[in-house]
């Protein structure tokens, strides 16, 4: 090999290093910048999500406070012989409709009794039970709500010893 | 890559974990949504599982046995913590509440979380700090300081940007939680931070300020009743406690609270029920007394500290209980200056744990942005006149500066004279005591159905973060209603029109950022400069609508000069 096609090849070989390392730095500031945006954008998302969690949280208390004073109503009506069978329908009938009401607005009642206490959406707040294992709900004193699945109260209950230790699920399906 | 060093308020009654982002400190939703962890672990001796925040809580009346709460207050003691049939050390309870809250921010964050800050009150002794060291170690956490908590929440305060500069080292920090009241006074030696004096009441919070406003619903009850027998059972207690923690709230934020609650209770197969009007007035009377016993330790604190009140230079408030108005009130007065209130009092000390762990780490510390009111908003009333023109000049805050926004508060004014026609509200904004020294807002005529003089008239401010402010006037008891929105920004306040970008908002959190790093004092001027040119041409071609390409080419500068800022920061230089 002649010393100018050394000469060539090397200043060849330089020049493409060269362009390789130029190109792996607008590829890493490129890369850079992509997670800068990224990072960025994710702190938006997640700020947008907090805001609209808090804003959502806000709008539901005044329906929430409507069903706690229809809870109520209901609850003062419920001693037998105060109302006729129509009248009772009347109270459960608005009951029904606020249910629904509520659950346009993805907000879920927490007010069963009878069943097991969960203490992820029923508070108690007095145990007629104290010495077992499996409480159930006695009564309900204040309802809960759930939001899209999330407690935004939990249910102030009564609790009390389960009637059966080993309840079956209400509508289970056969496997 | 470096670990994150997260900041725990370990509370007795709730705990709250935080972390710094981009100089940052953000509290970590753990429990549904909610940043805030009640500190209450409950076993379940069948299989030894254990649930530890508000799922504890909602256990505890049903098994008290095997429930555990206010840990804290056994810290560094010998007594034992009893749970169903086993017994536990202080430390190991609190070491679950620790670990709880270190995986929730892991899940949250998505890296595990190993190195905390964790903070204390004033008052730990030596034992007392050590267990809360064990309490990090039994939850597999790395204590990598632990921190008093009046110097975690003055930490804040420190980074925040809308509060002013004061010439005394002196900080007092008043701390009324849920079950517990904390003051100290801190000396700010630069960067170092003594508790010069610390004090307290541990059973006194804003719990008995509901309880005391309870026994008064109960007593309302049986008066109206007419029955003195009327007992305190358990579902009774629990409405009433609910109706008067809602009505302290609201308290808060307007002079008077509508109770309407239908069936407190059943009495005889008939529903007896609670309605009635309670003003701040009487709610700040039944709990007087609590108020100043705060005030009596707040001056034992100064002696302790031999200061004067005239010496602190700021004033923090801390603890949920905090935003009851008769706080601030008594405060003020003792102090004669306004109260730092802008940082949420429930995470302020987490946050300040947050900042903490970002400063061991060596990451910078941003000026914290707040969305607070820039001025103090409130109406002309003629309590006072100008000494030099004679005409009606006071300035009546509704609103004060700094406060978080949105914001909504009202306050009660009365008629001067009998079948008064109407009233001018003259809306204001600024700090001078006399209107004709602050900057008008807008004004309009509310006219009044006739009524005796002193008739209450109930002015409303909603404050909103574009800068709008609702106002609602309602002549009490005569259906009289009248709603008005004003723009504060229309009339610009002369301080304010001298700030970059301070009369638009940020267009998005590009901008928003790079404003907050315009105004980081620790950029080199040219820095700065630049930023604010840039994220102007930005914000101005958002506006304008500019085509993909060119939005491309200018959030691209924008990042490379954000990016420079950030270096600079980093790098100290």
């Amino acid at each position: 090999m002649k010393l100018g096609d050394f000469k060539w090849f090397r200043r060849k070989r330089d020049e493409e290093a060269a362009e390789s390392r130029r190109l792996i730095l607008e590829e890493t500031q490129s890369l850079k910048k992509l997670l800068r945006k990224q990072s960025i954008l994710i702190e938006e998302v997640r700020r947008e999500q907090e805001a609209a969690a808090a804003k959502e949280r806000t709008n539901v208390e005044p329906l929430l406070d409507l069903c706690d004073s229809v809870f109520h109503l209901q609850r003062a009506f419920r001693s037998p012989g105060l109302m006729s069978r129509q009248h009772a329908q009347v109270v459960s009938m608005v009951s029904k409709r606020l249910d629904l009401f509520a659950s346009y607005a993805g907000v879920e009642m927490i007010l069963e009794e009878g069943v097991p206490f969960d203490p992820r959406i029923h508070e108690a707040v007095s145990n007629r039970s104290p010495d077992s294992p499996a409480l159930e709900i006695f009564e309900v004193i204040q309802p809960g709500y759930l939001r899209d699945g999330k407690v935004l109260r939990p249910a102030k209950v009564v609790v009390g010893a389960a009637t059966d230790p080993n309840p079956s699920p209400k509508g289970s399906i056969a496997p | 890559m470096k670990s994150l060093v997260c900041g725990i308020d370990l509370g007795t009654t709730n705990s709250v974990i935080a972390f710094l982002k981009d100089g940052y400190p953000r509290a970590i939703p753990v429990e549904e949504g909610s940043a805030i962890l009640p500190s209450v672990v409950s076993f379940d001796p069948g299989n030894g599982s254990h649930w530890v925040g508000q799922r504890a809580r909602n256990r505890r009346a049903a098994f008290p046995e095997d429930t555990v709460a206010s840990v804290k207050r056994l810290m560094g003691k010998e007594t034992l913590a009893t749970a169903g049939q086993k017994s536990f050390r202080p430390e190991e309870i609190s070491s679950y509440i620790l670990k709880h809250l270190a995986d929730r921010a892991s899940e949250y964050l998505g890296e595990p979380i190993e190195k905390v800050v964790i903070t204390v009150p004033a008052y730990f002794d030596d034992a007392q700090r050590r267990a809360t060291i064990q309490a990090g170690e039994l939850a597999g956490l790395d204590v990598v300081r632990i921190v008093n908590e009046p110097t975690a929440a003055a930490l804040v305060y420190d980074h925040v940007r809308a509060e002013t500069e004061v010439e005394s080292p002196y900080v007092l920090v008043y701390d009324l939680g849920g079950g517990t009241f904390d003051v100290s006074v801190i000396e700010i030696k630069g960067e170092i931070k003594e508790v010069l004096a610390s004090s307290g009441d541990t059973a006194l919070g804003g719990d008995d300020f509901d309880e005391r406003l309870k026994d008064y619903l109960l007593e309302e009850l049986r008066r109206q009743a007419g029955r003195e027998d009327l007992s305190e059972e358990v579902s009774l207690k629990v409405r009433l406690l609910d109706i008067a923690e809602k009505a302290k709230i609201a308290l808060s934020d307007r002079p008077y609270v509508e109770i309407h609650e239908v069936a407190v209770a059943i009495l005889d197969g008939k529903p007896l029920n609670l309605d009635l009007e309670l003003s701040r007035e009487q709610f700040e009377a039944l709990t007087a007394d609590m108020v100043e016993r705060t005030m009596g330790i707040v001056e034992e604190v100064l002696r302790e500290a031999h200061l004067d009140a005239a010496e602190i230079g700021k004033l923090i408030l801390v603890g949920g209980a905090t935003r009851m108005p008769a706080v601030h009130e008594a405060l003020s007065e003792l102090f004669d200056q306004t109260v730092a209130h802008s940082v949420d009092p429930d995470l302020c000390v987490a946050l300040g744990a947050a900042i903490q762990g970002g400063l061991i780490t060596g990451d910078s510390v941003g000026q914290i942005l707040l969305d607070v009111t820039a001025h103090s908003l409130g109406i002309k009333t003629v309590d006072e006149r100008n000494p030099e023109t004679g005409d009606a000049d006071h300035f009546s805050t509704i609103i004060r500066r700094n406060t978080r926004i949105p914001v909504s508060r009202a306050e009660v004014y009365r008629t001067l004279a009998d079948n008064q026609r109407g009233v001018q509200v003259e809306v204001f904004q600024g700090e001078s005591p006399w209107c004709s020294e602050n900057a008008p807002v807008g004004d309009f005529f509310f006219p009044l159905e006739p009524a005796p003089a002193h008739c209450p008239v109930v002015v409303e401010f909603a404050y909103d973060r574009e800068g709008l402010v609702r106002v609602c006037i309602d002549q009490k008891g005569c259906a009289n209603r009248k709603e008005v929105t004003l723009d504060t920004r229309q009339r610009k306040v002369a301080q304010e029109a001298d700030e970059p970008g301070a009369v638009e908002t940020p267009v998005n959190y590009m901008s928003e950022k790079a404003r907050r790093l315009a105004g980081d004092p620790r950029l080199s001027e040219s820095v700065r400069r630049e930023i604010q040119r840039v994220a102007a041409s930005y914000e101005e071609a958002i506006r304008a609508g500019e085509g993909e390409d060119r939005m491309d080419e200018l959030e691209d500068v924008l990042l490379e000069v954000m990016e420079q800022a950030e270096e600079e920061l980093e790098s100290g230089e």
